[in-house]
């Protein structure tokens, strides 16, 4: 046509420009699909993250109370102090200001404060009282944002016991970790929906949350004598240059622990700053060697099975005493010795050769009993349960190490807990510190009752036990524990620390320990005390003991009910001291009983009839003879060894044994067991040497 | 007039309008209540400008664009809008740093707008007129060249970069497919080298480069209103928000009802959504050539490419600036952005554009009367030749 050929157009030109817009077309569609489908869910979050802002509100967490409701752990408000550049009008007055309380120089912050960007940190976590000054300008540019932290009052006291929390506020340590979940709140949330200008609005779609606190804890601890207790103890134990120590206090009734101090301390607001290994609650956590203190178990279990009464003798070997290879001591040389004073003078030999009358099976039952090898059960993490060996895994001496607090390993909360079943009647409580929960609302919930789990004494043997310690601290090793009108009844321990090096038991580190209790007749604070490696004197008696009375001084001042209904007779006097030198009399004739008495000027009143005495006892300072037959009446097998052989036969009801005696000298084992009960005839082999 | 209009374009440009109207309200409701109390501020004067531009449309569909057909007349035209553009050293209204607006009463007029319709009806008359040789470069393309640049170098001056160069790109696209020869295009576009590499160089404008170059790398380092448009785009995933469910409107993207309306369509319908307003313009453009191809005349085929290259242009360029495919710069989406002369100036456009689509209609009356006439010219033009 002619049109075309007259056309002022280049085809091919035109179809190359439409190509082009084609391919152009082309490529913005497949930017389109990659933009938008591709890359839809990256572009959704950036998207949501201008749009909306979550920001929590967080929740207090909830506070540990003491028994009284003082508050042993709490929140208190830190700022986060932060500044826009831009907005602050007075830079010289707020770095003046940061500077004195900060510390950092004036130039420091006007260098911050001068950046070209629109946030800069002053202060992270200022508490309010060093930073009112601060607080109180009024500038648009400075940014005070309102954090909590947990905050301990009492500082070092019962730290390792509470424990702490990290820089979130999480709970890693102690009560403060075990019940994270509980005293952890839940946080608030608050939505914010932003506009282009960064402008806020409320989104009625999500409305706001608010935070719930967290549970609040009760404790059983008294915020007045944990104080005392770690007071005493950090006295103590610096005046006695010792490693480290621990104190409990509690109420022997129940079972509650009053107290829990551990030394060395650390203050829990400040936990960064100390090593981690004083920060651990060692009166759970560490187990040791008891030594004596472990004694009045076993006289719990020679008294519990009637082998023996508190008045009969043992012969002590003049400090020195091989058994089955093995040398045993005494601090000091003891010849006769009542049973009760073994207890009341710790003699280690006097209380091996008691504890021979009781079978091996028979001790471990005990000690098992009164929660010795397993865990008290006061419900804290971390809890040890020492070691007491399976009574078949006993080698020969072990019962007579166990006897005296070796070849076993406790802990202070059970020694503690074991304690208490000795002066309350026998009855073992569970230890426990968490006395009740508080929710939100405030309702009291999951309220921890006395928890009693067996009893292990009778009524009586407990009494006796505890005249035992009252004669400890009257007469015997605990005399430092003496508190002035107050009768109180306590036991010390002294343990060679186990070198473990070498396996054997070291010669300069002791473990000194004192268990004690007050008010005598009922006892309303039971107080175990702790030294870890004394320096100067190693004694329970002399390190341990004056710490306790320190403690029970004025813990017992706290309460003078407790004290009044306990007065003490003024004209007490301390039980005859000089019955340690007298020999086991009976069997002795009448005569030359009488004779030596008057010799040693000792009160005495005879009863009964008969040419010997059969039995002795000791009441009121005088000495009660009993007058009986020549033989004395037998219904157990008595305690023979350590005797001569004249001594042993005064003692036995030759009717009822078929005795056959081998060797000479004095009786080093008796094939009967004592306390074995004697119904017919038997033949008892006495081997002497 | 006889023949009838070319009902798919104009059904396109309708739904255009339309589709425009509502997306106006969506996308600046929240500029309007923010900026003047009012959720249908720019909806109302929207509403008020797309009718005005329909019935342009309507009315220079039915004029006959051959009466634009004059040695004169399109050269007058341009000269008047370069007048208008000196004018507005002078009497302009300054806005956001350039001067590109008279305001008059109630409407912001832009003599750009003017100029660049001016141009195209100027150049579809020179490429079509017979008697000129355009290989002759002192007669044919020096004094177009002349207009040309002059309106450029005020285009540029108010400073409206983007207006300048989709004007250059129009004309020299109107060139291209002329029958000038490839090599004097070539040496026409040499000039525009330097000025390229100078307005590069030039600060503000090379920032805008290096902002587009990093928003390739990571799209959070494009320049804030490059990335809220990304943001928009990218949360519409195929099917959109839903009309209205948008969020960027809310204040986050700037220009949301006008250059970066295009975002907010992707945001509130998706990939379907952008994907189907670039198919309408699509449609316009093989429609368009459909239109030039049935053209009987050579100036109806010009000033139809012409106008077909204005409207898909933009609409691409803009398309892709959003998209991040180029770097930002301030170009509205036809019909669909919010706007008053420049919806007016595109009304006329594809009114004329659908005046020239009635000549290429079957039922063209007048077809035969225009073969008689161009073979008469043709014959006439090679008379002179002769001569």
């Amino acid at each position: 046509m002619l049109q075309t050929n007259h056309s002022k157009f280049q085809k091919g030109r035109l179809v190359f420009l439409v190509l082009v817009i084609c391919l152009f077309w082309f490529a913005l569609e497949v930017n389109l699909f990659h933009l938008q489908v591709i890359s839809h869910d990256e572009y959704e979050r950036i998207a949501n993250n201008q749009y909306i802002k979550n920001i929590e509100i967080p929740a207090h967490r909830g506070a540990i109370y003491d028994c009284n409701g003082n508050v042993m752990a709490t929140n208190v408000i830190h700022y986060d102090l932060a500044a826009d550049p831009k907005m602050i009008e007075n830079k010289n007055v707020l770095a003046k200001k940061c500077s004195e309380a900060f510390g950092n120089s004036v130039d420091y912050y006007l260098r911050r404060l001068n950046r070209n960007t629109n946030f800069v940190y002053l202060a992270r976590r200022a508490p309010e009282n060093e930073i009112g000054s601060i607080l109180e300008l009024e500038d648009d540019g400075l940014i005070k944002g309102e954090n909590f932290r947990r905050f301990y009052p009492y500082n070092n006291y019962a730290a390792h016991l509470l424990g702490f929390t990290d820089t979130d506020d999480n709970g890693i340590s102690g009560i403060e970790k075990q019940y994270q979940d509980e005293l952890e709140g839940k946080n608030g949330i608050a939505v914010l929906q932003y506009d282009g200008p960064r402008r806020i609005s409320y989104n009625p779609d999500k409305p706001l949350v608010w935070p719930k606190r967290g549970k609040n804890i009760y404790l059983t601890i008294d915020k007045n004598i944990q104080t005392i207790a770690e007071q005493e103890l950090a006295a103590g134990i610096k005046k006695c240059n010792g490693k480290a120590g621990m104190a409990i206090v509690m109420d022997p009734n129940t079972g509650e622990v009053l107290a829990m101090a551990n030394y060395p301390q650390f203050d829990a607001n400040r936990q960064n700053d100390y090593p981690s290994d004083i920060k651990r609650n060692r009166t759970i956590t560490d187990v040791f060697e008891p030594g004596s203190t472990m004694k009045i178990f076993s006289s719990a279990v020679l008294l519990q099975e009637r082998s023996i009464t508190r008045n009969d003798i043992v012969f002590c070997e003049n400090g020195k005493y091989r058994l089955a290879g093995h040398t045993f001591t005494d601090t000091k040389q003891y010849a006769w010795l009542s049973f009760m004073g073994v207890v009341e003078k710790s003699s280690n030999i006097g209380m091996i050769k008691l504890i021979d009358a009781i079978p091996s099976v028979t001790l471990f039952k005990y000690l098992l009993n009164f929660g010795f090898g397993s865990e008290t059960g006061i419900g804290l993490e971390g809890e040890e349960t020492g070691i007491l060996n399976h009574y078949k895994n006993w080698s020969g001496i072990s019962k007579h190490s166990i006897s005296i607090g070796y070849e076993i390993s406790v802990t202070a909360m059970q020694l503690t807990a074991a304690y208490a079943a000795i002066i309350n009647g026998g009855y073992l409580y569970r230890p426990y510190v968490i006395s009740h929960f508080e929710d939100e609302n405030n309702r009291v919930y999951d309220v921890r009752q006395p928890e009693m789990i067996r009893q292990i004494i009778s009524k009586e043997v407990s009494d006796e036990l505890k005249q035992f310690m009252l004669n400890v601290v009257d007469n015997g090793t605990g005399k430092k524990a003496r508190i002035k009108n107050l009768q109180i009844g306590g036991k010390t321990g002294t343990a060679r620390k186990m070198d473990k090096k070498r396996g054997t038991y070291s010669m300069s580190r002791y473990n000194s320990s004192f268990v004690g209790f007050a008010p005598f007749k009922e006892p309303k604070y039971l107080c175990t005390v702790i030294v870890d490696e004394p320096g100067a004197s190693y004694y329970g008696g002399d390190v341990a003991a004056p710490i306790f009375r320190n403690i029970m001084d004025r813990i017992i001042h706290l309460n003078p009910d407790a004290i009044r209904q306990d007065e003490r007779e003024e004209d007490y006097q301390p039980q005859l001291a000089m019955i340690k030198d007298l020999p086991d009399l009976s069997g002795f004739k009448i005569d030359n009983a009488v004779a030596l008495l008057d010799a040693k000027n000792i009160d005495y009143n005879i009863s009964g009839e008969g040419l010997v005495i059969s039995k002795v006892s000791l009441k009121d300072n005088t000495l009660h003879l009993k007058k009986g037959e020549n033989r004395v009446t037998m219904d157990k097998m008595p305690q023979l060894k350590g005797l001569t052989l004249r001594e042993a036969v005064a003692r036995l009801d030759l009717s009822k044994v078929r005795l056959l005696i081998e060797g000479n000298g004095r009786i080093v084992n008796q094939s009967v067991n004592p306390g074995t009960p004697i119904q017919r005839r038997t033949q008892l082999i006495l081997t002497c040497k | 007039m006889r023949g009838k209009v070319d009902y798919i374009i104009a059904a396109a440009v309708t739904a255009l309008l339309l589709i425009g109207l509502i997306m106006v309200f969506s996308a600046s409701s929240m500029v309007a209540n923010n900026n003047f109390g009012s959720l249908t501020y720019f909806f109302r004067k929207q509403i008020i400008w797309g009718a005005l531009a329909f019935i342009m449309m309507l009315v220079f569909s039915r004029l006959n664009y051959q009466r634009l057909k004059d040695n004169h007349k399109p050269g007058i035209l341009v000269v008047v809008s370069i007048v208008l553009l000196i004018g507005l050293f002078f009497l302009g209204t300054r806005i956001n740093g350039a001067t590109r607006w008279y305001h008059l009463w109630i409407l912001n007029f832009q003599p750009s707008e003017l100029a660049k319709i001016a141009l195209i009806i100027y150049f579809a008359n020179i490429l079509s007129h017979p008697k000129k040789n355009l290989n002759n470069f002192k007669e044919g393309l020096l004094p177009a060249m002349v207009m040309l640049m002059s309106v450029l170098l005020l285009v540029m001056m108010q400073p409206d970069l983007s207006t300048a160069l989709m004007i250059g790109l129009i004309c020299f696209s109107m060139l291209f497919v002329s029958r000038i020869k490839l090599i004097h295009i070539a040496a026409l576009g040499l000039p525009l080298i330097p000025a390229t590499i100078y307005l590069t160089v030039n600060g503000y404008q090379s920032q805008r480069i290096l902002n587009w170059i990093a928003g390739w790398q990571n799209p959070m380092a494009a320049n804030y209103q490059v990335r809220q448009s990304l943001i928009g785009l990218g949360r519409g995933g195929y099917f959109g928000q839903g009309l209205g469910q948008g969020k960027q409107k809310f204040l986050f993207l700037p220009d949301s009802h006008t250059d970066f309306i295009f975002s907010i369509i992707g945001e509130e319908f998706g990939f379907i959504g952008t994907t189907l307003i670039l198919i309408l313009f699509l449609i316009i453009l093989f429609r368009g050539l459909y239109v030039v191809r049935k053209t009987p005349d050579n100036f109806g085929k010009f000033l139809a490419l012409g106008f077909v290259l204005n409207v898909v242009f933009y609409a691409l360029i803009n398309g892709a600036v959003v998209s991040r495919l180029l770097p930002a710069t301030g170009l509205p989406m036809p019909f669909i952005s919010y706007g008053g002369s420049n919806l007016l100036f595109l009304g006329i456009s594809i009114g004329i554009l659908l005046s020239i689509s009635r000549k290429s209609s079957p039922m063209d009356m007048s077809a035969n009367w225009n073969e008689i006439r161009n073979k008469r010219e043709q014959l006439f033009s090679r008379v002179i030749t002769i001569e």
